[in-house]
């Protein structure tokens, strides 16, 4: 940890404004959406909770009947927003993060055995991915989302909505990394200790892992940091569709999808909130992942 | 007194960094008479580069000229440098695979320079640019060809013609032959010299090469981590080096050394090499590889373009004894590399064969375990100390990885003890094994890459280039490290350089390669003084030697 404190990475990191905000406005959001159980004066998942008598209260404002005061207002079902927006944002995060994960371990599965291995299979995945890329990313994911809908009964739909958001977003978002740890394999394999590696007769599959994964994964965390913005975005974009987290699980997009409905007819705050942490959410991450690039990237320096 | 042309006085040149600032060139005062040829010369960091481009006000955006004044003809030019820039002071840079436009004809770049600096008529620049062509010895009919068309030591004329179409008084050459081979080098040189003893251009030569310090400039300034330590006459220098400094420099600059017969190692007592002291223990015959260059397996699965193949070495054969040293010269794509490759069996052979010991890594009914008692053998030093040791292991780790692929210590405390005998064979300190291999210097990277290749206790080594990327003066203690350990251990080393003078160092016997074939193969000695092969002769020519006689 000392070392990373004395490190230049983190000398650069304390030099960037833009950086340090953005890192601390996602900081925050994480840590609002781990601690919305302690932090959220009501349970919006819990449709018993509710008060319909409670709807559409303004902001900061008694409601007329209960007199109940909400800091965001409250939605047409009477669901105090700020709750419903910081377990929301649990929601967005933890599909963002766990798509990314799964996109970074394919991305970097067949990126690396394209690479080092080469030849007809390197050929096979790339075209794959090239077929793929002529598919907008959303599309893949409804496609994915559809199928998933279809082939499961009705009664596990819900439950497994968030699963099937994962999958969909994660399998649509693979290949930008897929070709970046792809590019890097073929510079690192030509490198002079993977010859010393493979003097002393070590197998191929010891050298990929061991060897090359290390040397190109630091690309990889940042088209990652990148592709975490756009996983957040993609899951607000279909569940805003209404394919995705069910309104009884509201993620930030359906919450915004709830939002439009009412923006002409007074309800602003249903839909201003919602849109705003996710916002301030994908424009930090972004940033945050701009900045990475450039510093990690010397000939940007 | 006549005022010098170029005047450099007390110039500092500071980059910020994060955590105190550092002085690349401190108080360095210089001057340039008309028509000379001062060569500015130092090891990697001494600060020759900044200074060369100081002058043209080109530092880095980081780092900035902190205290003194550059001044030509009298007039300072360190406020504003683009007045002289192009125009009275040009610059060749190092690489001439990367300094000229890919995108734009020769001629057209050649014209476009000269309207730049001196308003003229097109078809007037197209004659001075024609004319400048032939200066350098490039046809006229190659003028509206693309640069990709020509070779190295080819774009470097071009470069230089670049540099001289403006008609500056002064020229900047940083590095102009250190990406070429010695052949083009020399002709380059003379070139430059030529041209700017008719024209009357000063140079500024930036080497780290004693050898083209020696042969091309009439005064040369020594600098050594951004001072000035010496500056004189050349031959002066060369003879007479006062300072500490420049005679180490000159001390390990290696020479070729005629007729000086080497003590074979191989008598040296030893119980093993006494019992067959003539022992052959590689020995490569009729070996060929060919590479095929079609594009894809797709094309050439499916012909669709016909297969174009390059024999990048013709049936070469050759033996080492035991204990000895077998040198492989020759100019870059001669095939030397790709035989050292070969030999530890990273490539297979199109045809023929390469053994160790009679046994053939390369073989393909070999199992495994007999190719890992070959490979302990036999191992390999490489030529970058940059990407030879992985950036994300620590030495230890990098060190002891051979030790525990091939089962040589039986518990961790053996490991880790043999990790520190091999540290300590090659001069480095038991607590490196905790650094990262960026922690260390290209010379001590090397010691770790010799470290890693004697891990395994082999009796073959092959060297591929393992001290061209280092400066002589480190050079010249890897070569002596190389040396002690081959007799510690009776090594035997195949060492492959394009440097003439380092094998004249190190090799008992030496072959001469060109274009894939060995064209010529002699005892050491014999090669220097009774080259036979044209080619020989013209590599022994064209090689920069320390002339101090």
């Amino acid at each position: 940890m000392n070392r990373f404190l004395k490190s230049d990475f983190f000398y650069d990191f304390l030099r960037a404004p833009i950086a340090v905000a953005s890192f601390v406005v996602v900081s925050t959001l994480i840590l609002l959406a781990l601690l919305a159980n302690f932090i959220a004066p009501t349970n919006p998942f819990d449709p018993a909770s509710l008060n319909l008598m409670n709807g559409f209260t303004a902001p900061m404002e008694p409601n007329a009947f209960t007199g109940e005061i909400f800091l965001m207002g409250t939605d047409d079902q009477g669901r105090d927003l700020f709750s419903a927006i910081l377990f929301g944002l649990r929601v967005s995060l933890f599909v963002g993060l766990m798509a990314v994960l799964l996109a970074t371990v394919i991305g970097v599965f067949l990126g690396l055995i394209a690479g080092y291995i080469g030849g007809w299979l390197d050929s096979l995945i790339m075209r794959l991915a090239d077929i793929q890329m002529t598919f907008p990313s959303i599309l893949i994911a409804m496609l994915i989302y559809g199928v998933a809908r279809g082939v499961l009964p009705p009664e596990l739909r819900d439950e497994m909505a968030i699963t099937v958001l994962i999958l969909s977003i994660g399998l649509s978002e693979w290949v930008s990394i897929a070709r970046t740890v792809r590019g890097s394999t073929l510079v690192e394999k030509e490198k002079e200790y993977v010859a010393a590696a493979r003097l002393i007769g070590l197998n191929h599959s010891r050298i990929m892992i061991r060897h090359i994964l290390p040397n190109v994964l630091s690309p990889v965390l940042v088209i990652a940091t990148i592709t975490l913005a756009l996983a957040i975005i993609a899951e607000a974009t279909l569940s805003f569709l209404g394919v995705g987290a069910p309104p009884t699980k509201p993620s930030l997009g359906t919450l915004i999808r709830v939002g439009q409905d009412f923006l002409f007819s007074g309800e602003w705050w249903i839909l201003l909130f919602p849109a705003l942490t996710l916002l301030a959410l994908a424009l930090s991450v972004n940033l945050f992942g701009d900045w990475l690039r450039d510093t990690l990237n010397p000939r940007l320096k | 007194m006549k005022q010098p042309l170029l005047n450099l006085n007390n110039i500092s040149v500071t980059f910020k960094t994060r955590r105190q600032d550092f002085k690349a060139v401190e108080d360095l005062s210089l001057t340039l008479k008309e028509g000379e040829i001062l060569g500015l010369v130092g090891e990697s960091g001494a600060g020759k580069s900044i200074t060369g481009a100081a002058i043209l006000g080109l530092i880095p955006s980081s780092g900035n000229l902190s205290s003194g004044e550059i001044s030509f003809k009298g007039q300072r030019i360190d406020k504003d440098p683009k007045i002289v820039r192009g125009s009275k002071i040009s610059m060749i840079f190092q690489d001439p695979l990367v300094s000229l436009n890919p995108l734009r004809r020769i001629g057209d770049q050649l014209i476009e320079t000269i309207q730049t600096h001196s308003p003229c008529s097109r078809t007037e620049a197209y004659d001075r640019a024609i004319k400048s062509l032939e200066e350098v010895g490039i046809d006229q009919n190659r003028f509206n060809a693309y640069p990709h068309t020509f070779s190295g030591g080819m774009r470097q004329r071009v470069v230089i013609a670049l540099a001289l179409a403006p008609q500056p008084a002064i020229i900047v050459a940083d590095e102009p032959t250190t990406s070429l081979d010695v052949s083009n080098q020399a002709q380059i040189l003379s070139l430059l010299k030529k041209l700017c003893k008719e024209k009357r251009t000063s140079v500024i030569l930036i080497t780290h090469d004693m050898g083209v310090i020696s042969q091309t400039t009439d005064r040369v300034a020594v600098l050594y981590s951004g001072k000035l330590v010496e500056i004189g006459i050349t031959q002066a220098v060369l003879k007479n080096p006062r300072h500490a400094y420049t005679q180490s420099l000159v001390r390990s600059t290696p020479r070729i050394e005629r007729g000086s017969p080497k003590q074979p190692i191989h008598q040296i007592p030893d119980s093993k090499s006494k019992l067959c002291p003539d022992s052959k223990v590689l020995i490569a015959e009729d070996l060929t590889r060919e590479f095929d260059l079609s594009p894809t397996w797709f094309y050439h699965k499916f012909n669709v373009h016909k297969q174009r193949r390059v024999l990048a070495v013709d049936s070469v054969s050759f033996s080492i004894n035991k204990g000895e040293t077998y040198g492989l010269v020759g100019d870059s794509g001669s095939g030397k590399s790709t035989i050292a490759k070969m030999a530890v069996g990273l490539l297979r052979p199109s045809s023929g064969q390469i053994t160790v010991n009679g046994e053939n890594l390369n073989s393909s009914t070999i199992s495994h375990r007999q190719s890992q008692r070959i490979r302990r053998r036999i191992q390999m030093v490489f030529q970058s100390p940059y990407a030879s040791l992985n950036p994300r292991w620590k030495i230890g780790s990098i060190l002891a990885e051979p030790i525990r692929v091939f089962g040589l210590s039986s518990t961790k405390e053996e490991e880790q003890n043999r990790v520190f005998e091999l540290l300590d064979q090659v001069g480095l300190s038991k607590s490196d094994v905790e650094k990262y291999p960026h922690e260390f210097s290209g010379g001590q990277r090397q010691r770790i890459s010799i470290a890693r290749a004697l891990a395994s206790k082999p009796e073959i080594i092959i060297c591929d280039e393992p001290t061209s990327a280092l400066d002589v003066s480190v050079q010249a203690q890897v070569l002596t490290l190389l040396k002690e350990l081959q007799r510690e251990f009776s090594l035997t080393y195949l060492f492959i350089t394009h440097d003439l003078a380092v094998v004249s160092t190190m090799a008992n016997k030496i072959g001469v390669l060109n274009q894939g074939r060995l064209i010529e193969e002699q005892s050491s000695e014999l090669l220097f003084s009774k080259p036979q092969h044209e080619h020989t002769k013209m590599l022994l020519d064209s090689a920069p030697k320390l002339d101090i006689a």
